[in-house]
C-alpha cells in the first residue's frame, strides 16, 4: 500500500508528459494566460466605468449572479454549446469565470476612491489621463489584487476540472487515480493541487496587504 | 455535438419525474449542508468572540479550506466515505461553514458599541443582551451572509455531480458522458434558478425580520 | 436601595440637599480609589476620595485623559477599581450583584445608544421590563416620562432613526429615569448636540433635577457647562488627580492651584457674578431718591432674573453706578457697582 508521499517522491512520476512537472506546468500556464486574457477584457472596462462612477448597481447584481454559477456548470455549458473537449472549453470557461471578479474589483476599486483625492489631483493640474494613471489606479491596486486573488482561485479550480473533459492538467491525477483505484496517485495529486492553490492565494494575499500599506504611506 | 440541438423539449416533457428527483436531491443536500454549516458557524463565531485569541487560527483554517477546489475535496473524501450521501454532506457542510463564519463574525463585530454599552449599563445579563440587542441588530448582516452561503452551496452541489453524488450535477455529468446537450442545459439552468429563488426568499425573510431598516 | 419618587414629594431642591448632607450617609462615596489600566505606566485615577450628597447635581470636569469618565463608570461597575471602594448609600457596590446595581442607576451617554430596532416607548420601558413591572404600570410610566422630558406622545411609536439628535437625547434621559433610579449618571450627554439645542437641554436638565431631585453625576469637558449645571464641581487634572471639589462660586473665588486657574480660564470674577441673579441679592430698599433717579435716567433698570454680570455690563454701558431691580412690574430695590464688587469678597 503506497502512500501519496511515496508517489510524490518517486522521480519517475515527475518526468514525462503525464508527470507532475508537465501537468503542473500546463496547469499554471493555462491559468496564467486565462487570467491575462480576462484582465485584458475586464480591467479597462471596469476601470473606465469606475472612473465615471457608473454601473455600481449592475456590478453587484452580476456578482450575485455569478456566485450561483459554479465552474463546472460553465465548463459543461461551453462543451454543450459545441466547444469540443480538452483545452478549448476549459480555457474558455476559465476566462469566462475570471472576468466577473476582475471587472467588479476594478470598477469598485476605482469608484470608491475618495472624491477629495480626485479633486486634489485636478487641483494640482493633472490632466484626466494623468489623474487616472497617477492617482486612481494606484489607489485601486489593493482591491484589484483581491479581485485577482478570487479570479486566480476560480481559474485554478477550473483548470483542475478541465481534466474531467479531457484536458491534461493536474486534475488528471484525480481522474486516473480514481479509474485505477490508485489512492497514492489520487492523494498525491490532491496535495499538489491544494499546495499550488494555497501558495498562489497566500502570495496574492500578501501582495494585497503590502499594496495597502504602500497606499497608506502614499496618502 | 453537431446535429444535436441545445435543448430537446420533448425529452424534458417525458422525463419530468427524473428532473423532480434531482431537484429534491439537490434541495436536500443544500438544506443539510446549510443548516449544519450554520450551527457550526454559530459555535465558531461565539468561540472566536469570547476568546479573542482563537479568532486568528479560526480565520486561518477557514481561509485554507476555502482555497481547496471543491472537486478536489469531493475526490479526496470518496475513498474514505464511499459514494453515498456522506461525502457531499461533509464537503458541503465544510464549505458552508467556511463561507458563513467570516460573515457572522463581522455581523456581530459591527453592532454599535454605544448600544451594547447602554444595554450593559441598564443591567441586562449577557444572555439578555445577546437575545434582545445583539442578535436583532446583527441580523441584517447575518442574512446577507446566509444569502451568499446558500447560493454558493447550491452551486457546489452541482460539482458533486461529476462523481454522481446527486442533484442537478448528475444531469450535467450525464449530458457530458452521453454527448446529450439537453441534460447539460437543463441541469445548469435549473441550478441557477434554484439559487436565484433561494436568494430572493432570504431577501424576503430579511425584510420581514428587520423592518426598521431599509434593506441592504 | 432607596428610590426617589417622581411626582408629589419632589421637594428635594438644591438647598434642602446641602442641608441634609451634614448628618446623612452620602449618596455616592469614593474611598481611596485608584485605577490603573493594563499597559499604562501611570494611573488613570489616582487615590480619589469624594463624597456626593443626596439630590446633588455634581459635575466632573477636566481635560481629555483626566479620568473623569473612568471615575463615572466606576459607579455602575462598568469598570472595576484597582484599589479602594465605591459606596452607594453606604453599600459597597462590589458587594451588590452587578445587574441589580445597574438597574437602579440611570446611565446616559453622548451617543445615547438607543436600541434602533425598538420603538421609543419600548426603549424607555427597557429597565421596568427587566424588573418585571406590570404592563399598565409600564405604560403609565412611559407616558409620564415622555411628558417630563418635554416630548410629544406621538413620538412613542416611532423608531430612534426618525428622531433628531435633541429628541434622541431626551429619550435617552427618559429611558435612564424609567425605573426611578437613585442615581443618574451622564457622560458628556450634550457634546454631540449643537449649541442652541444644548442650551435648551441644559435648562431642561436643571428643571428636571429641581422636580425629581435624583442625585446626578454629569461628566463634561466644558467648564462653562460644568459651572452652569453643577451644585458642586469636581475638577480633575491629567493623571486622575482631583484638583478641586467645590461649589462653582468657591471654585472661581479661590482656585486650588495653577492647574485649576488655567483650566477655569479668564474673567473669573465676572463669571462669579454671572452665577448670581439680581433677585437673590441683598438690595437696598426702594426710596424716593431711587424713583427720582429712575425718572431722570440716572439709574438703569434690570429685571430680577438678570445676573450680576448683566448688571455690571449695563452700568459700564450707561455710565451710571446704580442698578434698580424690577420684579413683576414693581421696583424691589437697588444695588450699586461697589456693592456688587464687595459681594465677591465674601
Amino acid at each position: 500500500m503506497s502512500s501519496p508521499l511515496t508517489f510524490l517522491t518517486e522521480a519517475s512520476n515527475w518526468t514525462g508528459p503525464d508527470g507532475i512537472a508537465s501537468r503542473l506546468g500546463t496547469h499554471m500556464w493555462v491559468s496564467l494566460t486565462a487570467v491575462l486574457a480576462a484582465a485584458v477584457v475586464a480591467l479597462p472596462l471596469g476601470v473606465y466605468l469606475g472612473h465615471i462612477r457608473r454601473g455600481r448597481v449592475a456590478a453587484v447584481a452580476i456578482a450575485n449572479l455569478t456566485r450561483a454559477i459554479p465552474s463546472f456548470a460553465v465548463l459543461a455549458f461551453v462543451v454543450a454549446a459545441g466547444g469540443g473537449i480538452g483545452f478549448k472549453p476549459t480555457w474558455t470557461a476559465m476566462v469566462a469565470l475570471a472576468i466577473p471578479p476582475l471587472f467588479i474589483s476594478a470598477l469598485v476599486g476605482v469608484a470608491e476612491i475618495d472624491d477629495a483625492v480626485v479633486d486634489a489631483a485636478r487641483g494640482m493640474g493633472m490632466r484626466p489621463r494623468q489623474i487616472l494613471t497617477l492617482a486612481e489606479i494606484p489607489l485601486a491596486v489593493p482591491l484589484l489584487l483581491s479581485g485577482l486573488r478570487v479570479a486566480s482561485s476560480q481559474v485554478i479550480a477550473t483548470a483542475t476540472l478541465g481534466a474531467f473533459v479531457g484536458y491534461n492538467t493536474l486534475g488528471r491525477f484525480i481522474t486516473v487515480g480514481r479509474a485505477n483505484r490508485d489512492d497514492a496517485m489520487l492523494y498525491g495529486g490532491v496535495i499538489v493541487i491544494v499546495g499550488t492553490a494555497l501558495i498562489v492565494d497566500q502570495l496574492l494575499r500578501l501582495a494585497a496587504k503590502r499594496s495597502l500599506q504602500w497606499r497608506k504611506a502614499q496618502q | 455535438m453537431d446535429a444535436e440541438p441545445l435543448i430537446r423539449w420533448d425529452w424534458l416533457g417525458n422525463h419530468l419525474d427524473d428532473v423532480w428527483e434531482r431537484t429534491t436531491e439537490h434541495l436536500l443536500l443544500t438544506v443539510v449542508a446549510f443548516f449544519a454549516g450554520l450551527v457550526i458557524s454559530a459555535m465558531l463565531t461565539s468561540i472566536s468572540r469570547r476568546w479573542r485569541w482563537t479568532a486568528t487560527p479560526i480565520s486561518a483554517v477557514t481561509t485554507v479550506l476555502y482555497t481547496i477546489p471543491s472537486i478536489v475535496l469531493f475526490a479526496a473524501l470518496i475513498p474514505w466515505l464511499g459514494t453515498g450521501l456522506s461525502v457531499p454532506a461533509v464537503a458541503l457542510t465544510t464549505y458552508s461553514l467556511v463561507v458563513l463564519t467570516p460573515f457572522l463574525i463581522v455581523a456581530f463585530d459591527e453592532v454599535d458599541r454605544a448600544t451594547l454599552d447602554a444595554a450593559d449599563a441598564m443591567g441586562m445579563t449577557r444572555r439578555q443582551r445577546l437575545v434582545s440587542v445583539e442578535i436583532p441588530l446583527a441580523l441584517p448582516a447575518v442574512i446577507a451572509g446566509l444569502r451568499v452561503t446558500a447560493v454558493t452551496i447550491i452551486g457546489l452541489v452541482t460539482v458533486g455531480g461529476i462523481f454522481g453524488l446527486g442533484g442537478y450535477g448528475n444531469l450535467i455529468q450525464d449530458g457530458l458522458n452521453r454527448a446529450f446537450p439537453t441534460l447539460i442545459v437543463v441541469g445548469v439552468v435549473l441550478s441557477v434558478l434554484m439559487a436565484l429563488v433561494v436568494d430572493l426568499l432570504l431577501v424576503a425573510v430579511g425584510a420581514m425580520v428587520s423592518p426598521w431598516r431599509r434593506s441592504r | 436601595m432607596s428610590t426617589t419618587a417622581l411626582s408629589g414629594s419632589a421637594n428635594a431642591t438644591k438647598d434642602a440637599a446641602s442641608d441634609a448632607s451634614a448628618s446623612v450617609v452620602p449618596a455616592i462615596e469614593f474611598r481611596d480609589v485608584s485605577k490603573v489600566f493594563e499597559g499604562n505606566d501611570s494611573p488613570t485615577i489616582d487615590d480619589l476620595s469624594l463624597s456626593i450628597n443626596h439630590g446633588e447635581l455634581v459635575t466632573f470636569v477636566g481635560p481629555s485623559g483626566c479620568g473623569k469618565t473612568t471615575t463615572l463608570r466606576l459607579i455602575n461597575r462598568l469598570i472595576e477599581p484597582s484599589t479602594g471602594t465605591i459606596h452607594i448609600e453606604g453599600r459597597d457596590v462590589s458587594e451588590v450583584p452587578v445587574e441589580e446595581l445597574r438597574r437602579d442607576i440611570g446611565y446616559v451617554i453622548q451617543q445615547v445608544g438607543l436600541f434602533p430596532h425598538r420603538t421609543v416607548a419600548q426603549n424607555i420601558a427597557t429597565v421596568p421590563k427587566l424588573l418585571g413591572w406590570s404592563k399598565t404600570d409600564i405604560t403609565a410610566r412611559v407616558e409620564e416620562l415622555v411628558d417630563l422630558v418635554g416630548l410629544d406622545r406621538a413620538i412613542l411609536g416611532r423608531h430612534p432613526a426618525a428622531l433628531s439628535g435633541g429628541q434622541q437625547q431626551r429619550v435617552g434621559v427618559a429611558r435612564a429615569l424609567a425605573a426611578r433610579p437613585s442615581v443618574l449618571l451622564m457622560d458628556e450627554p450634550y457634546s454631540a448636540v449643537d449649541p442652541v439645542v444644548r442650551a435648551h437641554l441644559q435648562d431642561e436638565l436643571l428643571a428636571l433635577h429641581h422636580r425629581v431631585g435624583t442625585t446626578i453625576v454629569l461628566v463634561t469637558h466644558d467648564i462653562d457647562e460644568a459651572v452652569r449645571l453643577g451644585d458642586r464641581v469636581a475638577v480633575f487634572a491629567v493623571g486622575g488627580r482631583l484638583a478641586q471639589f467645590a461649589t462653582p462660586d468657591e471654585l472661581m473665588a479661590v482656585p486650588a492651584d495653577e492647574f485649576v486657574v488655567s483650566f477655569l480660564g479668564p474673567d473669573r470674577q465676572l463669571r462669579r457674578l454671572a452665577l448670581r441673579h439680581l433677585g437673590d441679592l441683598p438690595l437696598t430698599d426702594p426710596s424716593p431718591d431711587l424713583d427720582a433717579a429712575i425718572a431722570d435716567g440716572s439709574a438703569v433698570v434690570l429685571d430680577a432674573a438678570a445676573t450680576g454680570r448683566n448688571a455690571v455690563d449695563a452700568m459700564l454701558d450707561s455710565g451710571h453706578r446704580t442698578v434698580a431691580v424690577r420684579s413683576d412690574g414693581t421696583i424691589t430695590g437697588s444695588i450699586t457697582l461697589d456693592e456688587l464688587a464687595r459681594l465677591l469678597e465674601t
